[in-house]
């Protein structure tokens, strides 16, 4: 196997454009290394795009947060800018993992891994993110909510690279919130759920609202049936309810060790409530 | 008694330093040169005849240099009771993961790369995973030959013609007929499954032959001699041609020492005349069967209005797997405190110890004792509801006091029960209401014995510069052996603990002890050291009276120097014991054998059917999220009777560390099997508590009963810190929202459904 560390992105798509099939990027190493070592990715060139510094920064513009695809979940984790600004984000990352994981991974590699469990992946989605994706030809933009195909797998093709994670500025009044459970602090989520909630002038009636779910299912799942139980109502216990109902119907979790098919729905509906409570208090 | 300096004080520990720097040796720190690294082939079927096997592929391989199968073997086998297993599967295999064949190479890749050349045609055989279907009459055996192996414990008796390779029965009084005259009988089944040791280092051998045909291992165990004397049995080679080297163990757990892994390595240095190094995989170490046995226990208890037990009647099973390993003997020793730490006069226990095709099991921190109290402990607790009794003094109705008659008979000392109960309730402010709105109390007693008979010594060696060794064979798995052995000769000759080195475990030079278990080394060991002081003493003053021209038994042996009683300020040091006349060796020795009295076999009863027993209580406190099922344990107090905390802080260290191991045993540890197949043989998926989940305090209590014949009236710690613990916790969330679980672990799933059925 060979291994490669371009500093630009332009190097770094002229080798998996040349390579095409047997190139793998590498960034943290975090997921990967694992799959290398049990085998289960045999590439022939390993591109580590670590070394293109202009991949790791995290900006405020006026209308929204770019993050470098490089960047660590423990930097905007601790991110003053992140954490002033989009608090219920650098709580998700909080929650990845232990910190030498967090110090290691990378927000690209997490969302390029695919694993319907990345915690990232799902308040990103509720919150709007779009994915800013180059070859050596040019670049485009996918909404992350469009980014997921199934289990492990992306709409990146062979020749591109994930360069940067763009959020939009939240409207006023709005809260967005991620609940994870695990059966312990570090695993992977047996269930995320994420809420986004934007309340009217009043703070009375929701106007807008995302539910996305992980780990429950190939990828990451945005329940629009949840969203309509809060769109357009006040969020009381029935709409509370409903949302909750139409999440579990729309899961689709698998028994493991960390608990049954069954067990599971019923915390898709406990995680999807606790959400958008905490959601909804953030917005007002 | 004269006054202690050394031994009952905080110290550091002896090994502190070099493990935190990181300097400490293991077995895989040992580097030879050209070194070759071992790999072994697993089984993939749980039960399956051999009908061929073709190595040539493997052989074929550049860089390899060995690869064995049990043709290449003598035909023999090994066990801690009866000799079931051998080093490599002969005829069939009798697990997923049993091992098939073995190969050297130049690396660990080129190893693996072989093993999956090697072809092996295996024939389906039908398969037992259900111990209580492998106990069955009608059941296929899994060893056709059981009654025929040899037998190592003269207490294991077989079923012939079954699975059943021990049943051990206990009876005492009429139980069938103290159950007519209860008040109420209570009757529950419990279970705790297999779980993992979970050490750090994984296990591994370096095995390497000399010109001369001797063997020197370095290996990671906490059995040397059984090693050393397995290694003779399964390769041919005379024991006195075996040298054992074992260096700092990185924690055990009773599940340290693959003896099929370290004959395979020799057998592998013998074909590739170059040493072997295997070293296993976390994967590997689920599959060497050194995992805790899975247990069933059913309770039947006569009980009066008042709360005494009247009547127990206790049905153990354990499955041991494709192999007995050490579950026979568990079976026993598990059997003798089967109805728990209370005075019982009617008292029946049927354990037995069961072959099916699952991964094997065997010892665990407890040997039995932790996953037999899980049931006992929370049957008081059931007993106590139904009786509408307080659960501090149903237990104090009914527990051992000094001089009580045990269950098999034995008159008991040293019983500080009582006081771990009241001082632990009482640090717990047990009877304050627990947190709301979900929170919840609960408590458990134990008691764990330590075994018996075995033989411990040891050699300490007096230096012409005043210093002194201690040569002696407990293995330093983390406890704190070292320091705590190092203490006791420290106070013998009243010098400065740092004044004495411990020496490397080492057939070559220290001398036998039975094993590193059974919370056995404080009382064995340290008796043994006391002996062998006394002796190094005696041989002082015996040196000293020439020099001092006086009575030997008027000699003062203190800081490195000898005088005559009174006269301290014509002391000499111990060099002049040396250069005087020309001695310059002086080694005290010291042989303690702590015999047990005979078992008998039809009813269990035996006067002395252990050394000691080690009595403990703790409190949990836990808050129960009624949503999701959650536990959160928001604090513990553990009080344990140790005897005498030769070390306090080492005490507490065993305190500590064994209430945060017992929490996750409790609360989440499984290893996951289907068909025989583990499906979480890795730290991802196998969970274990992390720091996170660890109370959120812990309050450690020593009580101190001193034994009559116990070092300074030491008895031990180890175990019995697992004993009560997942009862503690069950109770505990039984308080908070009134959920009684049968079967370990306490998931917060069977927490949630429970919830809701109530
Ligand atoms: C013990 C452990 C615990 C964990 N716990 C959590 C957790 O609690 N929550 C959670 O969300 N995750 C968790 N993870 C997963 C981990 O955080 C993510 O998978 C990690 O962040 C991946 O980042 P990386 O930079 O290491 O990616 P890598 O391992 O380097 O790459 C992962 C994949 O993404 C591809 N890739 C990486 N970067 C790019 C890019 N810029 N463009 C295109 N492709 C790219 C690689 O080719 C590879 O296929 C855990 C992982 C481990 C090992």
């Amino acid at each position: 196997m060979e291994y490669a560390r371009p500093a630009t992105v332009e190097e770094a798509c002229s080798l998996l454009a040349l390579h095409g099939e047997g190139a793998r990027v590498i960034a943290g190493g975090v997921a990967l290394s694992i799959l290398l070592k049990q085998r289960l990715v045999e590439p022939d060139i390993l591109v580590d795009i670590e070394g293109i510094h202009s991949l790791r920064y995290i900006s405020d513009d006026a209308n929204e947060l770019r993050i470098g695809a490089l960047c660590k979940h423990r930097e905007f984790e601790k991110n003053p800018l992140v954490r002033d600004k989009f608090p219920w984000l650098s709580r998700a990352a909080e929650r990845i993992g232990c910190v030498q994981v967090r110090n290691a991974g990378t927000v690209g590699g997490s969302l390029c891994h695919a694993d319907p469990a990345s915690d990232l992946a799902p308040p990103l989605i509720a919150a709007g993110a779009e994915a800013t994706l180059r070859n050596s030809q040019g670049e485009r933009k996918v909404l992350l909510e469009n980014f997921f195909i199934d289990y492990y797998q992306t709409s990146l093709s062979e020749d591109e690279i994930l360069t940067e994670i763009r959020l939009p500025r939240l409207s006023a009044r709005t809260g967005v919130s991620y609940e994870k459970y695990a059966m312990r602090e570090g695993d992977m989520a047996t269930i995320g759920a994420a809420a986004l909630v934007t309340l009217d002038d009043d703070k009375q009636r929701c106007i807008e609202a995302g539910i996305v779910l992980g780990a429950v299912g190939p990828t990451p799942i945005r329940v629009k049936e949840a969203e309509e139980a809060l769109r357009g109502r006040a969020v009381n216990e029935s709409s509370l309810r409903k949302a909750a109902a139409a999440a579990m119907e729309a899961s689709s979790p698998l028994s493991d060790s960390s608990g049954s098919e069954q067990y599971k729905r019923e915390m898709v509906g406990v995680m999807t409530r606790r959400a958008v409570s905490r959601a909804l208090q953030a917005a007002s | 008694m004269t006054e202690l300096k050394v031994v009952g004080e905080k110290l550091p520990r002896v090994d502190a330093r070099e493990k935190v720097m990181g300097k400490a040796v293991y077995v895989d720190d040992v580097q030879l040169p050209g070194v070759l690294r071992g790999k072994i082939l697993h089984s993939p079927y749980p039960h399956a005849g051999i009908a061929w096997i073709d190595t040539s592929p493997a052989e074929r391989l550049p860089g390899v240099r060995a690869v064995i199968t049990a043709k290449d073997v003598p035909d023999a086998r090994h066990g801690a009771c009866y000799l079931d297993q051998p080093m490599l599967a002969r005829e069939k295999v009798r697990y997923v993961g049993d091992y098939v064949a073995a190969v050297a190479a130049d690396d660990e890749e080129t190893a693996l790369e072989a093993c999956n050349l090697i072809e092996v045609e295996y024939e389906e055989l039908p398969t037992l995973f259900d111990p209580v279907e492998a106990m069955a009459s009608e059941a296929p055996l899994i060893h056709e030959h059981l009654a025929e192996y040899g037998l190592l414990q003269p207490l294991a008796r077989c079923v012939e013609n079954s699975n059943i390779h021990n049943h051990f029965q206990l009876r005492k009084g009429d139980v069938e007929k103290a159950l007519g005259e209860a008040d109420i009988v209570v009757e529950n089944r419990f279970s705790a499954p297999m779980i993992q040791n979970g050490y750090l280092e994984p296990f591994g051998v370096v095995a390497d032959i000399d010109g001369q045909g001797n063997l020197t291992c370095w290996v990671s165990t906490q059995g040397i001699r059984w090693m050393q004397r397995s290694l003779q049995d399964l390769t041919g080679i005379d024991r006195n041609k075996i040298r054992i080297i074992v260096p700092y163990v990185g924690g055990g757990f009773g599940g340290k020492g693959d003896i099929s892994a370290a004959a395979i390595c020799t057998v592998l240095a013998m074909k590739a005349g170059r040493p072997v190094k295997i070293v296993f995989t976390r994967e590997e170490i689920f599959l060497s069967g050194n995992n805790r046995v899975p247990v069933i226990t059913h309770l039947k208890d006569g009980v009066k209005k008042d709360g005494s037990l009247l009547a127990r009647e206790v049905k153990v099973i354990m499955d041991s797997g494709a192999y007995s390993g050490m579950t026979s003997m568990i079976v026993t020793n598990a059997g003798f405190g089967g109805s728990g730490p209370y005075d019982i006069p009617n008292v029946k226990i049927d354990s037995y110890g069961v072959y099916t095709n699952n991964v094997p099991g065997s010892a665990f921190r407890g040997f039995g004792t932790p996953e037999i109290e899980w049931a006992i402990e929370s049957q008081m607790d059931i007993i106590a509801e139904k009786l509408g009794m307080d659960r501090i003094a149903i237990r104090l109705k009914n527990i051992y006091r000094n001089g009580a008659i045990s269950a098999t008979g034995e008159k008991l000392q040293s019983v500080g029960l009582e006081e771990t109960i009241m001082k632990a309730t009482q640090a717990a402010e047990f009877n304050q209401p627990p947190l709301p709105p979900a929170g919840g109390k609960g408590m458990a007693s134990a008691h764990k014995y330590s075994m018996a008979p075995g033989a411990a010594c040891a050699y300490v060696e007096v230096k012409i510069d005043g210093s002194l060794e201690l040569r002696q064979a407990v293995v330093e798995l983390g406890q704190g052996s070292n320091t705590v052995l190092a203490q006791m000769v420290a106070e013998e000759f009243k010098v400065p603990l740092e004044k004495i080195t411990v020496a490397l475990n080492d057939t070559a030079t220290t001398p036998f002890d039975l094993m590193t278990g059974s919370s056995r080394a404080t009382y064995n060991m340290g008796n043994a050291v006391r002996l062998a002081c006394e002796d190094a003493r005696r041989q002082v003053r015996e040196r000293g009276a020439e020099i001092l021209e006086a009575d030997p038994d008027d000699l003062i042996v203190e800081n490195g120097m000898v005088y005559v009683k009174g006269v301290p300020e014509k002391s000499i040091p111990f060099r002049k014991l040396f250069v005087h006349g020309g001695y310059p060796l002086l080694i005290g020795s010291g042989i303690f054998n702590q015999k047990s009295k005979t078992v008998d076999l039809e009813t269990g009863q035996s006067e002395r059917p252990c050394a000691f027993w080690m009595y403990s209580t703790q409190c949990a406190e836990v808050e129960v999220d009624e949503e999701t099922g959650q536990v959160r344990v928001v604090g513990f107090t553990a009080a344990h009777d140790v005897g005498k905390a030769i070390n306090p802080d080492l005490v507490v260290g065993q305190i500590v560390g064994g209430v945060v191991q017992g929490q996750g045993i409790a609360l989440m540890e499984k290893v996951e099997m289907e068909n025989g197949r583990i499906l979480n043989s890795n730290f991802l998926d196998y969970k274990m508590g992390t720091v996170h989940e660890t109370p959120g305090h812990i309050i450690p209590i020593i009580v101190e009963e001193a034994h009559q014949e116990g070092p300074y009236g030491a008895k031990g710690i180890g175990e019995g810190v697992l004993a009560p613990t997942a009862a503690a916790l069950s109770n505990a969330i039984y308080d908070a929202v009134g959920v009684r679980i049968h079967d370990l672990p306490l998931t917060p799933e069977k927490i949630y459904f429970a919830l809701k059925k109530r």
